[in-house]
């Protein structure tokens, strides 16, 4: 009875995206300059931004809104990444100095770790 | 020359002077809503009446404690919602103290609006700056003062400004100490440790006000002249000793109304209060 189920399943999972890393746009206007990319974030304690993260699929299927997608820091004593109202806008909040990194995850599987730096206050 | 006319006629309307200004009350950088800087005690330049500041401060001292409130902007959007919470982005910038904060450190700072599920819904960044400069003006106007004349008797309100070495005036509240060297020529009679200090003149003559924050400080020379109808001060009383001592002769005329010339140890000094 099994058998015959096993390539149906093997042909549904196939149906979904294939993660193929994340589209980082910056959604605020920091008053400092920062960096924000698909690979790095740097910016200084203090500033807060808020960035819209995109899962990217190399398959025909791409993600959906409804798709799970979290964003957590590695140290929050260094960079906070917190949720907002919208699914896939997030702020990165700049705590103190130091280097940390941003686990990517999507479909409730980390996908990719973003490094992050957080440098000394802008005067 | 129609086309010349047509094209005057055009311009016309971008040289119009009706441009309004509005002053920012502290709108969030995600549009969400505001961040009203408030002054829970009175002599704060931004916010003299209680009220929240109708302008936010472009700046703020660092060392001062500042109050702020977070309102939604449109009401009807967020009926029901209980009002976010103020965090900072950065305790050791802007350390959260009690009902408001304190600025620690010069810098960028953000305040965040989190919700109770610890949504960031909105955010504003404030400017930390060290004080560079005290200023004393007149109550409603931002010019210094450096010299202060008052009739015996007659009561005015001072300003107390710190400010930044951009000459921008900074918010949060800070700890004031007015000071006047000769309490009989200036009597300070409310705000010694506040923002605004009310003086008034007491006996003709010349003394100094001095308002001091943390370090920094800053005089201000006060005469106080007798009153006009005031005939019984006798300026014209004047005495005149004549000094037989040693040899030869030396005259020495005072006039008689300085009878406590030289006393300067009797200077009233405000409470400190505040964080500085």
């Amino acid at each position: 009875m099994t058998r015959p189920l096993l390539p149906l399943a093997l042909l549904l999972a196939a149906c979904g995206p294939r993660y193929d890393g994340v589209d980082i746009d910056l959604h605020s206007e920091p008053p400092v300059p920062v960096r924000v990319s698909d690979n790095d974030f740097e910016l200084p304690a203090g500033i807060a931004v808020v960035i819209e993260v995109k899962p990217l699929s190399s398959n025909q299927f791409d993600y959906y809104e409804s798709d799970q997608l979290d964003l957590r820091s590695d140290n929050r004593q260094v960079l906070r990444v917190e949720p907002t109202g919208d699914s896939r806008r997030f702020v990165l909040i700049g705590v103190a100095p130091g280097q940390t990194c941003v686990q990517v995850e999507v479909d409730y599987r980390d996908r990719a770790c973003i490094p992050a730096v957080v440098t000394a206050p802008e005067p | 020359m129609r086309l010349r006319f047509l094209l005057l006629l055009a311009a016309l309307p971008a040289c119009s002077d009706d441009y309004e200004y509005k002053p920012d009350p502290g709108y969030g950088e995600l549009g969400v809503g505001v961040f009203l800087y408030e002054c829970p005690t009175s002599g704060d330049p931004y916010c003299t009446n209680g009220s929240p500041a109708a302008e936010f401060p472009q700046a703020f001292a660092r060392g001062g404690r500042i109050h702020l409130r977070y309102d939604w902007k449109d009401d009807s959007e967020h009926f029901g919602e209980p009002l976010p919470q103020l965090q900072s982005a950065s305790p050791t910038l802007l350390a959260r103290e009690g009902d408001g904060f304190t600025a620690l450190a010069g810098g960028y700072a953000a305040v965040l609006a989190v919700t109770g599920n610890s949504e960031v819904v909105d955010l504003r960044h404030i400017h930390i700056r060290e004080i560079d400069a005290l200023r004393v003006s007149n109550t409603g106007d931002a010019l210094a003062l450096s010299e202060l004349h008052l009739e015996a008797g007659a009561e005015t309100i001072l300003q107390a400004r710190a400010l930044d070495a951009d000459d921008v005036t900074l918010g949060g509240v800070l700890g004031h100490a007015w000071t006047t060297a000769d309490p009989e020529v200036l009597a300070i009679t409310a705000g010694a440790d506040s923002g605004q200090v009310r003086v008034q003149g007491g006996l003709a003559g010349d003394t100094t006000l001095t308002l001091t924050i943390g370090e920094l400080a800053v005089a201000i020379a006060v005469t106080v002249d007798p009153p006009e109808d005031d005939t019984t001060t006798g300026t014209a009383d004047t005495d005149t000793d004549t000094d037989t001592t040693g040899t030869g002769t030396t005259t020495d005329s005072s006039t008689g109304t300085t009878t406590e010339t030289g006393t300067t140890t009797d200077t009233t000094t405000g409470t400190t209060g505040g964080v500085l």
